[in-house]
């Protein structure tokens, strides 16, 4: 049961795969906790700015000009065995694929929750029950999207089997009582009251396929972009479906190219292969930052990945608060930044969802002491330390490799046990039972992630941190439908695990991508840049 | 005559056509000699006293990452702003010494599987030529990939790949020079005498079939390094803080734009590496196919 | 004389069939190498999720218990009808591989073009000046070529013919419902990157090969006789090379495979080499297995060509072949 619940992570463990196999795949932001979203007729094109900002020219600002054409070419990675299956995939380049062939009941701008394709996305008086009316949309082959095709995409979703990254998340669903009274409107009830469904689930996966369908290389969505060809591992190509029931996109043509080293992908944008790298290295960004003829689109604390350590509280000898404070005071996290970010992120503060809503910005930063950390470690008698660490993502051993050097000053030896990346996760036990390894989290907001993550209910708890007063809060953050009653509840929360929690955030690696000049109007939701109104200038 | 596959005679033709020299380092004259073989000398000199005289600790952060080269740091620093030379002198030994241990077992391995195959013949023969035949069709970085998929890629791991892949080859070279040898006077004379196969082995065979096989030893050693370089290149690299030169490829390949050395210093120390050591071998095999 | 087929008919038939013995073994050789390595493919598979029911249910599914030898027998019974099996992400191996297999062909085809050309003209113009400065500088360059690592040798020419001058692409994209030889240019740098080291490597064999040939009979018969240099070179000098050169280059045909996984890989190229890789990353045993075989069918297949140019180059080798 809990092991169903959070499956969805899987989705993590895959993104922090090998640098081989998988680059980066989406972020799962959460939302804001927006309860009552009102949204325009033309939802997709509305306000911009809540993508990442640009460095230098504007990346995403205000509405592109009317008459653009054109292609655009998108280096991405991806796997060679990808099917094109929206339920089951674990490559960026899949899902940029997904984002424009499909459309989703709601998404993310940035950390904005926004309506899709769904005219109305509403909660009974408890959250117990969830009622969803669409707009009017047609399939690429003609045919018009019903409530069947929603049903069906929930209860598909919902099925381990079938989706096993994605299952755990909509397993709250009560599948066998999914309504259609009508053609455009769905009825869900949920087994236990969720006043966040819709932020925390909904807003994070809501692609809608044809009743009956897994995609594949045939796929058709209600999107902006018809598939036109897909071959696993090399490229997905799309062009602009012309029949679109919102404003029609301006490019001609989207091409997903997959490469899967990041050098070579910023080689295919420089070598004019591609027009936009997706994902590239900090380093790169940073020896780029003077060519004029690259973009470096920079995603900030709101499209980031939290990176850090994590302590287990109940496994000695972090069992005791002093040697958790004493590690807390002996990392320079703006160290941290600056070396293995080279200053493309943010410093971190322990906790996850920093730039997201309700986060705790109120909790004073946490600076280094040197002298502070070396008497606790002293007196806590801790001189020799070993932590589990492996490239689970980009720049976690770098950063293992400078912690061995900071707790050095204060007076402690660390030993790195270093992992292969690909059997990180492979001994559970044995990340549940080790005192000290590297951790990284998407950056999701506060609530999101706390209940993923930490309390009696997660399943990968890596830091200890639960108990009856912390379970209760995070109970109530989830449950509660009124907005602020919510927020307030996530507060509460993280000042508990400030307080008690073993998990060191040093920092946010923020998302880098690069494009050439003149591709404007790029959107991202989850990190997954959408060109539905993004344009080219010759 | 049997159904032993072909294949291997392929090792065996450029056994025949070299003769007992290795032809690698062929040809390149005493001047070219010098040329080649002096930069690489001074490379392995260094990967050996390299981390006793580097400036800097193995893994000590000393400046920001990606700077390029200055007065403090002559090739300037990688991605964790380590002074690269530091770095540099202290990753070569592990490049020296795994292929070297891979090229001695399969040197070992090798010779002594062709020997005994080429001076007993008939069956034994037949059934090592056919598991040689078959190892030979693998390419290294395949049998290295899958086996590192389970072990990981440790240097016992690197060394059984190489010596799986590698000592084929070798063993062909051995067994035809062991059959022609087999057939000379004195061998017959040892065997008339009732001396042990062993014996015979060692004392009247191996010394004339070193030489190719030393000379061979180059290419082994070559693929070792390869081997480890590229593997290294592919993610599966030695543990931290431990460095080699192509782990430092790996890692400071993104900073290339910022320090170029952070790529060229380590690429140009495999490369002079490969170079004196096929050129040392060359020499040596030199002497005794004298 | 009418019932005895012809020997160079019966040879190869015979190499067929050796040849098909040697790719069996390595299908038993593959296959053990996966099932004995450490660690259970369902529990690395379900990664974060691995409870042991999730682990019994996933071994299961896969097959995974049943006895070795009849999972091995189950899996080359698919190979030999074309059933190559399933990738964990469900796609069947067999179009995929079919189509990387394909990509790669042309790649070789190309590399190996360009292997043998360096092979020959550096090893045969080095041979044919033993001793002279020229012999020299050929060979210290070819020493070079062949210590000097592809990846390395990529890097180089991505910074120099992709960059400065910009002549090919850096990165060599196939895209969708297209085949690499739509834009041939995106094929130099990486042929090139693969041809040198192997081509630099054939050339000392070559060179060796054209050192011996110049003093054997025919070809000193031919010279005293006073043929011009030409004709000594191209009818008796080279045919005699060509036997055991063409055995060194199907060695050399290992490098290009055993390359294609770095280069491929650097050059984002959608081959069999960039599979093999991405597959050993995830661990995807059913593509490693059949890109694994599809490798050494490529070694074999080379090897069985260079003897059949040995034996036709040669007519005293037809009947011993």
């Amino acid at each position: 049961m809990t092991n169903e619940r959070w499956s969805r992570r899987r989705l993590l463990k895959l993104t922090g795969g090998s640098m081989l196999a998988l680059a980066v795949a989406p972020v799962l932001i959460g939302c804001n906790d927006d309860d009552d979203p009102t949204p325009t007729a033309t939802s997709e094109n509305g306000g911009g700015g809540a993508g990442p900002t640009a460095t230098s020219t504007a990346a995403a600002t205000e509405a592109p000009p009317a008459a653009s054409g054109g292609r655009v070419r998108i280096a991405a990675g991806g796997s060679a065995t990808e099917v094109f299956n929206p339920f089951n995939n674990s490559g960026s380049a899949g899902f940029g694929g997904f984002y424009h062939v499909y459309d989703s009941l709601a998404w993310l701008a940035g950390s904005e929750v926004r309506l899709g394709v769904a005219e109305s996305i509403e909660p009974n008086e408890d959250g117990s029950e969830w009622t969803i009316v669409l707009k009017e949309a047609i399939f690429h082959d003609g045919t018009p999207l019903t409530s069947a095709d929603v049903a069906y995409t929930l209860r598909t979703v919902a099925d381990p089997e079938q989706a096993p990254t994605l299952a755990g998340g909509f397993s709250v669903m009560d599948v066998a009582n999914i309504a259609t009274p009508d053609d455009r409107t769905v009825v869900v009830p949920l087994t236990t009251p969720r006043g966040d469904f819709l932020d925390a689930e909904l807003a994070i996966w809501s692609i809608v396929v044809p009743d009956g369908s897994l995609g594949g290389e045939g796929a058709i969505g209600t999107g902006p972009f018809k598939l036109d060809a897909f071959e696993a591992g090399s490229s997905t190509r799309m062009v602009r479906n012309d029949d679109y029931w919102d404003t029609p996109a301006l490019l001609d043509e989207l091409e997903i190219v997959v490469i899967n080293d990041p050098t070579a992908r910023l080689n295919a944008l420089k070598g004019g292969e591609a027009e936009f790298a997706w994902e590239i290295t900090p380093a790169a960004a940073k020896a780029e930052e003077g060519n004029e003829d690259i973009v470096i689109n920079r995603g900030g604390a709101p499209n980031s990945r939290a990176l850090g350590f994590a302590a287990n509280t109940l496994v000695p000898p972090f069992d005791n608060p002093d040697a958790v404070r004493a590690l807390k005071l002996a990392v320079d996290r703006q160290a941290f930044v600056n070396t293995v970010l080279l200053g493309f992120g943010e410093i971190g503060n322990d906790l996850v969802g920093k730039g997201l809503p309700g986060y705790a910005d109120g909790i004073p930063q946490t600076e280094r002491n040197v002298e502070e950390a070396a008497a606790l470690f002293a007196s806590a008698g801790i001189t020799e330390l070993t932590m589990l660490t492996g490239e689970v993502t980009a720049g976690a051993v770098a950063a293992s490799e400078l912690l061995v050097q900071q707790l050095a000053e204060a007076g402690v030896t660390l030993t790195l046990d270093e992992l292969p990346a690909d059997q990180y996760y492979a001994d559970f036990g044995r990340l549940f039972s080790t005192p000290l390894q590297t951790a990284w989290f998407i950056n999701r907001p506060a609530d999101v992630h706390l209940t993923s993550f930490t309390g009696s209910n997660s399943g990968f708890n890596i830091t200890g941190l639960a108990g009856e007063e912390y379970d209760g809060l995070l109970a109530s953050a989830q449950t509660a439908v009124d907005r602020d009653e919510r927020l307030g509840f996530v507060q509460q929360a993280q000042q508990y695990a400030f307080d008690n929690d073993g998990l060191v955030v040093w920092g946010y690696q923020e998302d880098l991508n690069a494009s050439v000049p003149g591709l404007n109007g790029i959107t991202y939701t989850q990190s997954v840049p959408r060109f539905h109104s993004a344009s080219l200038e010759a | 005559m049997t159904a032993r596959a072909d294949v291997a005679e392929a090792s065996g033709a450029t056994a025949g056509a070299t003769g007992r020299r290795s032809a690698i380092a062929a040809g390149v004259g005493r001047y070219g000699l010098l040329l080649v073989a002096l930069p690489g000398v001074v490379v392995v000199v260094l990967a050996i006293i390299g981390p006793w005289i580097a400036p800097h600790p193995l893994g000590a952060s000393v400046a920001p990452p990606f700077e390029p080269p200055s007065d403090d740091h002559l090739f300037g620093t990688d991605r964790l702003g380590r002074d690269l030379w530091s770095q540099a002198l202290h990753g070569g030994r592990r490049l020296l010494i795994v292929p070297l241990l891979a090229a001695i077992a399969t040197v070992f391995v090798g010779g002594a599987v062709g020997m005994i195959a080429g001076y007993l013949r008939g069956r034994i023969d037949a059934l090592i030529l056919a598991t040689l035949d078959l190892l030979l069709v693998l390419p290294g970085v395949l049998v290295l990939l899958v086996l590192a998929t389970g072990w990981g890629a440790g240097p016992l791991v690197i060394v059984i790949a190489m010596v799986l892949t590698g000592s084929p080859f070798l063993a062909r070279l051995a067994r035809t020079a062991t059959r022609e040898v087999s057939q000379a006077p004195f061998v017959q004379v040892s065997v008339t005498q009732g001396d042990g196969t062993f014996t015979i082995l060692r004392r009247d065979v191996l010394p004339n079939v070193l030489g190719p096989l030393l000379a061979d030893s180059g290419m082994r050693f070559l693929g070792a390094l390869y081997l480890v370089a590229a593997l290294s290149l592919l993610g599966f690299g030695p543990q931290t803080p431990e460095t080699d030169w192509g782990v430092m490829i790996r890692e400071n390949a993104e900073g290339a734009g910022l320090n170029i050395w952070g790529l060229a210093l380590p690429a140009m120390m495999i490369a002079l590496l490969s170079i004196a050591v096929n050129v040392v071998l060359q020499t040596v095999s030199d002497r005794f196919a004298r | 004389m009418s019932a005895r087929p012809n020997p160079l008919v019966r040879a190869v038939v015979r190499r067929l069939a050796a040849s098909v013995a040697v790719l069996l073994g390595v299908s038993i050789l593959l296959f053990s190498a996966t099932v004995v390595l450490p660690g259970d493919p369902a529990t690395r598979i379900l990664g974060r999720e691995a409870t042991p029911e999730n682990v019994e249910a996933l071994r299961e599914q896969m097959g995974l218990d049943r006895p070795v030898p009849v999972q091995y027998a189950d899996w080359l019974g698919g190979v030999v009808t074309g059933d190559l099996g399933t990738a964990s992400s469900g796609r069947p191996v067999g179009p995929l591989l079919r189509e990387r297999a394909s990509n790669s062909l042309v790649l070789a085809a190309f590399a190996a073009t360009l292997t043998v050309a360096i092979a020959l003209v550096v090893g045969v113009a080095s041979g044919l000046r033993v001793g002279r400065p020229e012999d020299s500088a050929l060979s210290v360059a070819a020493l070079v070529g062949v210590s000097i690592p592809d990846f390395v040798v990529a890097g180089v020419l991505v910074s120099l013919f992709a960059f400065t001058i910009e002549w090919f692409p850096p990165v060599s994209l196939v895209l969708a419902g297209g085949s690499p030889l739509d834009r041939p240019s995106i094929l130099v740098l990486p042929a090139v990157a693969l041809a040198v080291p192997a081509g630099a490597w054939a050339s000392r064999y070559v060179r060796a090969a054209v050192v011996d040939a110049r003093t054997a009979p025919n070809v000193e018969a031919a010279r005293l006789a006073g043929l011009s240099p030409q004709r000594v070179l191209f009818r008796h000098l080279l045919p005699g090379v060509i036997g055991p050169t063409a055995q060194v280059l199907a060695a050399a045909t290992g490098f290009l495979v055993g390359g294609s996984v770095v280069v491929e890989q650097i050059f984002a190229y959608p081959g069999m080499g960039s599979l093999l890789a991405s597959a050993v990353a995830v661990e995807d045993i059913d593509v490693i297995l059949a890109t694994g075989l599809a490798m050494a069918v490529a070694v074999v297949t080379s090897f069985l060509l260079a003897d059949l140019a040995g034996a036709l180059a040669n007519p005293r080798l037809r009947t011993g072949l």
